[in-house]
């Protein structure tokens, strides 16, 4: 069974019933409501469906849902773990968008080239430049130094250590740019959707 | 300590701020999500968290309706438990001979100085309703729960459903013309004055 009115004579009608019609619309709709026998039965149905669900009883509530210390600790607790998680996105977009930039540099432009490049700042501050871009990357220590604290090889050797590492993390990187960019990617994605779902709730 | 005063002190952590105002809505909180779900036990549950998940996000509160604020928390969680529900329909140990809805129990519903006929009509005429309400699509279901059963205003209920006036007021439009066509099939069970006599209708 079919109401006799059209959606839009329900809409109208059903806005009456709430009195939330603008002044023209409820004088167009009262002079309608005169006009239209058929127009004038439904506004009743409406009514009195209105009307009986409006007698819906209301149900007592079975209990107090009044927070406990402890649930409020609870609450709390959660909301530190989402914290994490919206610090995690944070720290996840960062993250990818230096993987993404240092694999850009590493693909678009040499390694050796980037490495000396990194070196160029360092050079321009210090009085005399290193010959070596290797050894740039420690702070060049002074005579003194080399006499009463360390001897000059065991220092030469830690720069050499220390340019290794640093060569080595590099490639590391490059060897495994893709991985890390989907891992990096997947969490942003994943505290993404985490970070959506709290708002909604 | 009026309510934006209550809102602001639990925002700062009192906890009995909170409760306050937990105290003003748990009524109408518990009755939206009974209504919306059909079924007590779920309602409890689905108020109980709605609660947590308040307290949780106080802060995100910036002004306006706390009531539809609050409300919003409680429909979206009680819309999560239909979804898992469909996801994951459970089958009644004891099935009920009303195709499946919860048989009203009398007790909650009967009122003092009520003869057992009218307590008897009350109840078909409960019964009736939420069969009917469980017939709509979740959105409808919140605009007549909302309007008609709890009598919020149009505004109150856009901020709940964070739709357009306009969308509310159609929905509105639309959910109780099916609530009346679904009525029809009861018109025995109502009472006299409910009964609708199909004018108007083909």
């Amino acid at each position: 069974m079919k109401p006799a009115v059209s959606p839009k004579d329900n809409e109208l009608l059903s806005a009456h019933l709430d009195g939330s019609l603008t002044e023209h619309e409820q004088a167009a709709l009262s002079a309608r409501l005169a006009a239209e026998p058929a127009l004038a039965a439904a506004l009743k149905q409406l009514q009195l469906t209105r009307a009986m669900v409006r007698r819906a009883p209301q149900r007592k509530t079975p209990r107090s849902f009044t927070l406990t210390a402890a649930m409020a600790d609870q609450a709390r607790g959660r909301l530190g773990a989402w914290s994490g998680f919206n610090f995690a996105s944070a720290a996840a977009s960062l993250a990818l968008i230096l993987v993404l930039l240092t694999d850009f540099s590493l693909n678009g432009l040499p390694l050796p080239a980037a490495a000396s490049g990194a070196a160029e700042a360092p050079q321009a501050l210090m009085a005399e430049a290193p010959e070596e871009a290797d050894t740039a990357l420690a702070p060049e220590p002074s005579p003194e130094a080399f006499t009463l604290e360390q001897p000059p090889a065991a220092d030469e050797g830690a720069g050499e250590i220390s340019a290794k590492r640093s060569l080595s993390a590099s490639e590391w990187i490059a060897e495994n740019a893709r991985t890390l960019e989907a891992l990096l990617a997947s969490l942003a994605v994943i505290s993404g959707v985490l970070a959506w779902h709290r708002r909604r709730n | 300590m009026n309510e934006e005063q209550l809102i602001r002190a639990a925002q700062n952590g009192d906890l009995d701020a909170f409760n306050r105002l937990v105290i003003s809505y748990q009524g109408l909180a518990f009755n939206v999500a009974y209504r919306l779900l059909g079924e007590e036990s779920s309602a409890e549950d689905a108020t109980q968290e709605a609660f947590i998940s308040a307290y949780r996000n106080l802060r995100s509160y910036h002004g306006g309706s706390f009531k539809a604020w609050l409300l919003r928390i409680v429909t979206n969680g009680s819309y999560d438990e239909l979804r898992r529900r469909q996801r994951r329909p459970q089958v009644p140990l004891d099935p009920d001979p009303m195709d499946g809805d919860e048989t009203p129990d009398p007790a909650w519903l009967a009122d003092p100085g009520e003869t057992p006929a009218e307590l008897a009509e009350r109840v078909e005429l409960n019964a009736a309703i939420q069969r009917c309400l469980n017939q709509l699509e979740d959105e409808f279901r919140t605009a007549v729960v909302l309007v008609d059963v709890q009598g919020l205003e149009y505004t109150e209920v856009a901020e709940v459903l964070k739709r357009p006036l306009g969308t509310v007021k159609s929905r509105l439009a639309r959910a109780r013309s099916r609530m009346q066509e679904c009525l029809q099939g009861f018109a025995e069970l109502l009472p006299e004055q409910f009964r609708l006599k199909g004018e108007g209708i083909r």
